[in-house]
């Protein structure tokens, strides 16, 4: 009975806020059409062996099968290393850097603001430019690195980057994290500017040194941000096709090669439909994990506004 | 009577150094694309490299902007399309987050908490695993290798990225401007569109170049998508060039820096809305 009740106020609630779903409609469709319905898809495609010509009226029922395949492949293991290698160490490196970054720019100089722009730009910039301006400087004949190594004494001769299996992957990271340490350090840059001066100059007064001053005063304030910029970045670079794919193409022997480079080429290499759903599916379990973590960090305090 | 010297501060110095070495991470290798940009290939493939260029040229540039030649002629017309389709997304993809993110800020509707997570979530699936079933849905709504079909497929994440921007703005706008309109006897409606449309005006700004942006530099689906050449934003396109030309590095350098100019000049000038929506959200004010 109260069960009953408790749907007749859902009921009443909706059609007393019936207006305000005609301002969300419009969205609403088109991330059904686009976000939704496409789920949805992956999820049925993972348990179909489809045929090569992609006409998907003639796929076949199998189950779990591609499910089994992708976790038993021989290749499953280790992309799934480089996958995990690849998501921290960028995401710590790029956070380190962002908060060294943020507190180097935290106080006023002429300049900073220049700075920080000029720091920006490679997270502006494509990763598709990013790609094609490390490949030049990588290049095993005419890179630059390359070359200054051997002028340094260093090494014998110019040194191949990513065509080598043990350096492909620190390589593209390297990349990955010039990319994008300055998103890390634009949040924290935001996030300092929420740590109270008078406090700083409390502790100041106090005979409290620079460290101290960091790590009780400062530290405490970044934590949100942390958590959200962490968060993120390890998001993005879970989910980074571009740089691999476009530098090594996951190559050589696989060196390089993570989930969604392998998606990539299951589903538009090989044409193998139903296996890269599968694959698909367990990275968006994955990503739920970390979405849940990502929502959570977000929506403290969201609901002090309404109507 | 003078105080005691003041101590060097360590951790001044500390900073300075870092600033220098992430200065050098960061802009190294762009001046090394500039610099191969303006050398002649014969410059470049040299061992040990020209530091300097010796003979300084803009040939490069020339070439691609000129549409005369048919490098020129392909490059203009990436560049057209690039241009074209990211107007195109960041209309669309505003014109239909703006009352939805309105909705989202404003209303307390059963579901908002869920659809808003929804929306959220979007962020965290990378564009590839939504490739396959968008192309059987562009191939049966005939849109495959149209522009059209990036247009679409460009809105999955530029509508859940400006509907997260924009719900941002509005948190901000205080709510007791529209509660002064409506006992003033304004309809809801009216008070949205009337007081708090103008006032977004720098949100609707930042969201519409984060979404350019987005759509300029959109690999993925385009890689996908597009078959014919003429059809080619630039991301692509110009790997046709490497592709094509495979030891023409100033040639590429020339052409990546031109891609990078427009986002980078939106995002110089509008630097202050750009920081502002990247951060919102994950700061509070």
């Amino acid at each position: 009975m109260g069960n009953s009740s408790r749907k007749d106020g859902l009921l009443a609630q909706i059609i007393a806020h019936r207006v305000d779903y005609l301002y969300v409609l419009p969205a609403l469709i088109v991330m059904l059409v686009v976000i939704a319905y496409p789920i949805y898809y992956t999820v049925e495609l993972s348990f179909y062996k489809t045929p090569a010509n992609l006409q998907m009226k003639d796929k076949i029922f199998i189950g779990l099968d591609n499910y089994v395949t992708v976790l038993t492949s021989r290749s499953f293991h280790k992309v799934t290393v480089n996958t995990v290698i690849w998501t921290v160490a960028s995401t710590i490196v790029a956070f380190l850097l962002g908060l060294g970054a943020a507190l180097s720019l935290n106080r006023e100089f002429q300049g900073r603001g220049f700075l920080r722009a000029l720091l920006l730009i490679p997270y502006v910039v494509s990763a598709v430019s990013a790609s094609l301006i490390w490949q030049w400087i990588y290049h095993s004949d005419f890179g630059v690195i390359g070359a200054l190594a051997v002028e340094l004494g260093l090494s014998e001769e110019p040194i191949n980057f990513i065509d080598n299996i043990h350096t492909a992957l620190a390589s593209l990271i390297v990349v990955n994290i010039w990319r994008e340490f300055s998103f890390a350090m634009i949040m924290l840059m935001a996030g300092l500017q929420t740590v109270p001066d008078s406090l700083l100059r409390a502790a100041q007064v106090d005979g409290a040194n620079a460290w101290n001053r960091f790590w009780h005063v400062t530290a405490p304030h970044l934590k949100g941000v942390s958590m959200v910029t962490v968060l993120l970045l390890m998001v993005a670079n879970f989910n980074s096709f571009i740089i691999p794919w476009i530098m090594t193409g996951g190559g050589p022997a696989g060196a390089s090669d993570i989930w969604i480079t392998q998606i990539y080429e299951l589903a538009f290499g090989r044409q193998r439909w139903g296996t890269a759903s599968a694959y698909s599916v367990i990275l968006f379990v994955v990503m739920m994990a970390l979405g849940y973590f990502y929502v959570k960090a977000l929506t403290r305090g969201d609901d002090r506004r309404a109507e | 009577m003078s105080t005691a010297r003041k101590p060097i501060d360590w951790w001044r110095w500390a900073g300075r150094g870092f600033l220098l070495f992430i200065l050098t991470f960061t802009v190294i290798p762009m001046i090394w694309m500039l610099l191969t940009s303006i050398k002649t290939q014969f410059a470049a493939m040299q061992y040990p490299p020209q530091w300097w260029p010796a003979e300084p040229t803009l040939e490069n540039y020339v070439k691609l902007l000129d549409p005369t030649n048919s490098v020129g002629q392909d490059f203009l017309l990436y560049f057209w399309n690039s241009f074209y389709v990211a107007l195109a997304t960041t209309f669309l993809g505003v014109v239909v987050a703006i009352p939805a993110a309105y909705a989202f800020s404003r209303f307390r509707f059963p579901g908002r908490t869920f659809l808003f997570f929804s929306v959220l979530l979007r962020n965290m699936f990378p564009a590839v695993v939504f490739l396959m079933p968008l192309f059987l849905l562009m191939r049966w709504m005939g849109l495959v290798g149209s522009h059209a079909s990036l247009v679409l497929t460009y809105l999955t994440f530029g509508l859940p990225l400006s509907i997260w921007l924009l719900k941002g703005f509005y948190d901000n706008i205080p709510i007791q401007l529209e509660q002064a309109a409506r006992i003033d006897g304004a309809t809801r409606f009216q008070a949205f569109l009337l007081i708090v449309m103008p006032l977004s005006t720098p949100g609707i700004i930042a969201t519409a170049i984060f979404s350019f942006i987005g759509a300029w530099n959109e690999y993925v689906y385009a890689l996908t998508f597009i078959n014919r050449q003429d059809r080619m934003t630039l991301p692509v396109g110009i790997q046709r060039f490497f592709a094509e030309f495979a030891t023409d590095w100033p040639g590429l350098m020339a052409a990546t820096f031109l891609m990078s100019v427009p986002v980078v000049v939106l995002f110089l000038v509008l630097q202050k809305y750009f920081v502002r929506a990247l951060t919102e959200g994950a700061v509070k004010h």
